[in-house]
């Protein structure tokens, strides 16, 4: 099956962006789907988004991207934790389905 | 994440001598600079960081509005960094951080937590045991209780120990920085 690949963008690679990393990788080898989580500076984004298939990012993301986005904070928080990771669960199968 | 024993806990300093309990400051700028201040005045970071940190907050704010209260976790780049350590202050009055993702929204924060990294890598579980405070009601809630520095840095301990176990069993994610 198609490995779905995750770019995890931050500020600075100081802290959160990692911690959410984690996060998001326990929920996908708790339900078994196989994907890569890479992370990356804010200033990398553009550069790298082109070979990722989804990107997660707690902050604003002003550079143009043709991949979906979602929010990390709520890997931070906790809240609104379930859906998010819903969400992102979903577009992975899309993408599966897709790429095959 | 091969060194995730109790060694890593060591590694990032959570001291009394960089928390302040109850401190009543008019603004976020106010908390970053005596923060800020005493983790420069006890050697844990450059002259530098005050103001790096000060500059990033305007771009990558960092209020997070939890189920109880909200809290700010403002940091820098490493390069401003000497030891890794945190520091703590609880708030008489909330001031106003951006939130985190969406600089258009204001978070009234009660805890900040700064963060000093130099080595994101090194101090990784500890500091991932740190952030999961931001999910912990009762925590939380012990520290906007606490009345002297010390009961912060316990109840800030006695957090991070009850997360030990979660995290030593990591062994995933390497790649992510």
């Amino acid at each position: 099956m198609y490995k779905v690949k995750i770019l995890v963008v931050c500020g600075s690679g100081v802290a959160t962006s990692m911690h959410a990393a984690y996060k998001l990788r326990e929920h996908l080898d708790r339900q078994k789907i196989p994907a890569v989580i890479d992370g990356a500076g804010n200033n990398e984004l553009a550069g790298r988004a082109p070979a990722y298939d989804i990107i997660i990012s707690n902050n604003q993301v002003t550079a143009k991207i043709d991949k979906p986005v979602f929010t990390a904070i709520p890997l931070l928080t906790g809240i609104g934790e379930e859906d998010l990771v819903a969400k992102v669960i979903d577009e992975i199968k899309k993408i599966q389905a897709q790429k095959g | 994440m091969a060194d995730c024993g109790s060694k890593a806990v060591e590694n990032l300093t959570i001291h009394e001598e960089n928390i302040v309990v109850k401190m009543d400051a008019a603004d976020r700028v106010e908390v970053i600079r005596r923060l800020g201040g005493l983790l420069f005045q006890h050697g844990y970071v450059k002259e530098s960081y005050v103001k790096a940190v000060l500059d990033r907050e305007v771009v990558f704010p960092t209020g997070l509005q939890t189920n109880l209260l909200g809290m700010a976790i403002p940091h820098t780049d490493t390069e401003h960094v000497i030891k890794p350590a945190l520091a703590i202050a609880t708030l008489t009055n909330p001031v106003i951080f951006q939130a985190m993702g969406s600089p258009e929204t204001e978070v009234p924060v009660t805890i900040v937590m700064m963060l000093a990294v130099s080595d994101p890598k090194a101090v990784m579980p500890v500091l991932r045991s740190v952030l999961f405070i931001l999910e912990k009601s009762e925590a939380l809630e012990a520290l906007t209780q606490a009345t002297s520095e010390l009961e912060i840095k316990d109840v800030v301990q006695n957090h991070i120990q009850s997360m030990t176990s979660l995290l030593s069993s990591e062994t995933t994610a390497e790649d992510t920085h």
